[in-house]
């Protein structure tokens, strides 16, 4: 299974949202990362066959999804950062309705949903009308209907926005053990969501590809260029200002600032192993010319 | 007290905005300037829309900006009410009543703020078809002289006082629970007729639409040039005529009486929205869902809390089997859903009552009485109107478009939409093959075609069902209840049209697939 990115350009009247971006996908699981307004979720339309790229193609095993939209729909998983659902119907009749959509034959798609239901946590409320659900919940239905039709591609956009802990490890599990001959892309900006389960991470700025590397790679990147160190409360703002700083937190003795700078920042700054976090901070604020003294 | 009015403009004005830039206002201009045009027919056109005896003035300043007041004083209120209610029931399904639930404005001024966005919605609707009707003074060429207080007095004291009875009206139904749904769409229609009949009639001196007050002047006027012409009513709608009596008429001269009885309608809109501040809880506006699903659940708050207690265990592997083999789109399983979800939260009166005109309609005599025939027109209603919106409403296009051949849904929803219309309307069908009218009975089964495709093509391009109500319901009353020309989509009048509404039909169908475009790459 291959899906070819190639060149696409997406533009919106004179606001360029993707800009000549390539990239090849095999089995697994890609972390896309990147700030609000990257291009992220125009890249997941254009691949779930919902927009159509200005410039530039996408083959899913050699298909141009342009011209074979229905082929593409059939292998493809797809759930949206904002969706809907119909309120007045419950989760067994919603699914029945999406899996009829997606042209699964009624007996595989019941035997399908509930295994579904067990495996989101949501055969306890199969028969409650999903009008009357939390955020959390009707997430997980989002999830149980992008898996369905057993996608061959799965796109998940936020896909753990409204979800308690233990329902993310939940998903992240899931999402793990369904990776295996599939490609799935995981957008979202929850950096540990990606850390334990992408194989690959593309991060993505203003609407270009920054990076496309093994996680272990991008660490490899950011090693001896994060540091830490403690200052008084007083010189925060001040060092915010002048620093990418990953992380604060409060300890007896002043403010621990976890900062990613290609320099020491201080004399008594002291170098830590990096986190994936950093890594990403690394690329979008340091390597990708930000202004700061770094 | 200057910053809450500020405030409640500045909401209304907001309000105003979002209805603005909606598609659904768009095509909603359009149907109004169509109607001014037809509401101005030529004098050999055959027919007269409103005329004493068998007179009408010259189409001046004074008699345009006369039928304009009436046309959006009686048209406007079935048209409006289908388009513009259902404004607070808005902000509790779009969720924006959790934001207005706890903030610190008053009912008072949260209703008064819809009161007015409706009020100027209709007010600006009204505008246009004003700026219709002057449009066609200079297109039928019969005056030229343009008399601007002619065409804004009668705005403004019958159309106004008129629309302001309608926002309250449209404000009052959206808090009473009971009045939400279809039952309000009957007892509106009901008090719409009953309305207008005694408007027309000058009983009781219930004379919203202001129509026994225009005619006392214009009876003046025809009398004063023709006093030999017996003239006793007024007529308004759709009349043939074989000879017109052409006078000049001057207009309305407006005394403190006309004026004070136009005042009264102000009050009387007072009095209801006042009504509507009583009745309003603000605690409506929480989604009606939330309350639903706690009485759905076995146990309530209680279990609920229970069972979203932390398990306290090791989260388990997940495994789900893989699906093999080949999958294909299944049309069937499609349209037996699209059909599932339409009569998924249908009430069993609606069924009884159906029933009850199905049988009307299959068994009364084709030749007794046909107000049943049109009357069943009605009963599908709430089940097509969403059925090309439904999409928008519920924010679904993308789980849909990313999953489907979205023409094959489509397809599948419209057919959905022909098979009820076919069902309810049915007993009409079997009466007309029974007594061998073949000519009826196309017109008859093209307008099976003519109501889904209408809605299907109002909801997919204003994303709401409301347009296909309004746009219907005045159709219907037109045509197959007032007869006007070219209207009458279902043949009842005895002038069948199927050509046209075969061509029309077909015309939708191609605007639905347009609009069905466009949402899918938007």
């Amino acid at each position: 299974m291959e899906l070819m990115i190639d060149q696409v350009s997406k533009n919106y009247g004179n606001k360029q949202a993707l800009t000549d971006f390539s990239l090849c996908l095999k089995s697994g699981v890609l972390g896309l990362l990147g700030p609000n307004g990257a291009g992220k979720t125009t890249l997941m339309k254009i691949l779930a066959t919902l927009m159509r790229a200005t410039d530039g193609k996408v083959t899913l095993d050699g298909m141009n999804i342009v011209n074979n939209p229905k082929e593409i729909r059939k292998n493809l998983g797809y759930l949206p950062q904002d969706f809907g659902i119909y309120p007045n119907l419950n989760v067994i009749e919603f699914l029945e309705y999406m899996a009829a959509v997606k042209g699964l034959p009624m007996k595989l798609a019941r035997q399908r949903i509930q295994d579904l239901l067990d495996a989101l946590n949501l055969a306890q409320d199969a028969k409650r009308r999903i009008g009357g659900f939390s955020g959390g919940m009707k997430q997980r239905i989002g999830i149980a209907q992008a898996l369905l039709n057993d996608p061959k591609l799965l796109i998940v956009d936020e896909p753990t926005v409204g979800l308690d802990p233990e329902e993310r490890i939940r998903f992240r599990n899931l999402l793990a053990n369904l990776a295996s001959g599939r490609i799935i892309i995981l957008s979202t900006h929850i950096v540990s969501d990606v850390e334990s389960i992408a194989s690959q991470i593309a991060i993505m700025s203003e609407g270009k590809l920054l990076q496309h590397a093994l996680p272990e790679d991008l660490l490899i990147d950011v090693e001896h260029k994060v540091w830490e160190c403690t200052v008084p409360s007083r010189q925060l703002p001040e060092i915010q200002q002048s620093h990418v700083v990953s992380r604060v937190f409060q300890r007896s003795d002043g403010m621990h600032v976890r900062i990613i700078s290609n320099r020491r920042p201080f004399p008594d700054a002291e170098m830590i192993s990096p986190t994936l976090e950093d890594a990403y901070l690394y690329y979008i604020s340091v390597r990708n010319g930000g202004t700061r003294n770094d | 007290m200057i910053d809450r009015i500020q405030r409640c403009i500045t909401i209304s004005h907001y309000n105003l905005m979002l209805i603005l830039r909606s598609y659904g206002f768009l095509i909603m201009l359009g149907v109004v300037i169509t109607l001014g045009y037809f509401l101005v027919p030529p004098a050999d056109a055959g027919y007269q829309t409103m005329y004493v005896g068998e007179a009408r003035s010259i189409y001046n300043s004074a008699w345009l900006g006369a039928v304009a007041a009436l046309s959006s004083s009686l048209f406007l209120w079935p048209f409006g009410f289908y388009l513009l209610r259902g404004k607070i029931s808005e902000d509790r399904k779009l969720g924006v009543g959790t934001i207005l639930v706890p903030s610190p404005m008053s009912n008072f001024h949260y209703l008064l703020t819809k009161l007015i966005s409706v009020f100027l919605i209709l007010a600006v609707m009204a505008g246009v078809l004003e700026l219709a009707f002057i449009t066609m003074q200079y297109i039928r060429l019969e005056e030229t002289q343009f008399v601007l207080h002619d065409y804004l007095l009668p705005y403004v004291w019958i159309v106004l006082p008129s629309l302001c009875v309608l926002s309250a009206l449209t404000i009052l139904f959206d808090i009473i629970p009971f009045m939400k749904g279809v039952i309000g769409n009957i007892v509106f229609f009901s008090i719409w007729t009953a309305v207008s009949a005694l408007s027309f009639s000058g009983v009781g001196k219930i004379d919203i639409f202001g129509s026994q007050l225009m005619f006392t002047e214009i009876l003046n006027g025809v009398q004063e040039a023709f006093p030999m012409v017996n003239a006793t009513n007024m007529n308004f709608g759709y009349q043939t005529v074989q000879s017109l009596l052409i006078f000049d008429w001057t207009g309305i001269i407006w005394t403190k009486d006309y004026v004070t009885e136009r005042l009264f309608w102000l009050l009387i809109g007072a009095f209801l929205f006042l009504i509507s501040v009583l009745i309003f809880r603000r605690g409506s506006l929480l989604s009606l869902e939330k309350k639903t699903s706690v009485q759905n659940t076995n146990g309530g708050l209680e279990k609920d809390l229970v069972r979203y207690q932390p398990k306290g265990k090791v989260i388990e592997s997940v495994h789900i089997q893989t699906i093999e083999g080949e999958r294909q789109y299944s049309f069937y399983y499609i349209f037996r859903s699209e059909l599932k979800l339409m009569f998924r939260d249908v009430s069993l009166w609606w069924y009884g009552v159906g029933i009850i005109l199905f049988l009307l309609t299959m068994f009364i005599p084709l030749t007794s009485t046909k107000v049943f025939l049109y009357v069943i027109w009605l009963w599908p209603i709430p089940l097509l109107a969403p059925i090309g919106a439904k999409e928008k409403m519920y924010r679904t296009e993308q789980l849909l478009f990313s999953n489907c051949p979205p023409y094959m849904q489509l397809f599948a929803v419209w057919l959905s939409g022909v098979f009820v219309s076919f069902l309810i309307t049915s007993g009409g069908t079997v009466q007309m093959i029974a007594a061998g009218d073949w000519s009826w009975l196309s017109a008859w089964l093209i307008a099976i075609f003519f109501s889904p495709t209408l809605a299907l093509a109002a909801g997919i391009w204003a994303g709401t069902r409301k347009l296909y109500e309004a746009i219907f319901v005045v159709w219907w009353i037109m045509g197959p209840v007032q007869n006007a020309p070219y209207l009458d989509f279902t043949g009842i009048q005895g002038n069948q049209l199927t050509y046209v509404y075969l061509l029309l039909t077909a015309g939708l169908a191609i605007i639905a697939i347009m609009g069905r475009k466009r949402q899918i790459f938007n």
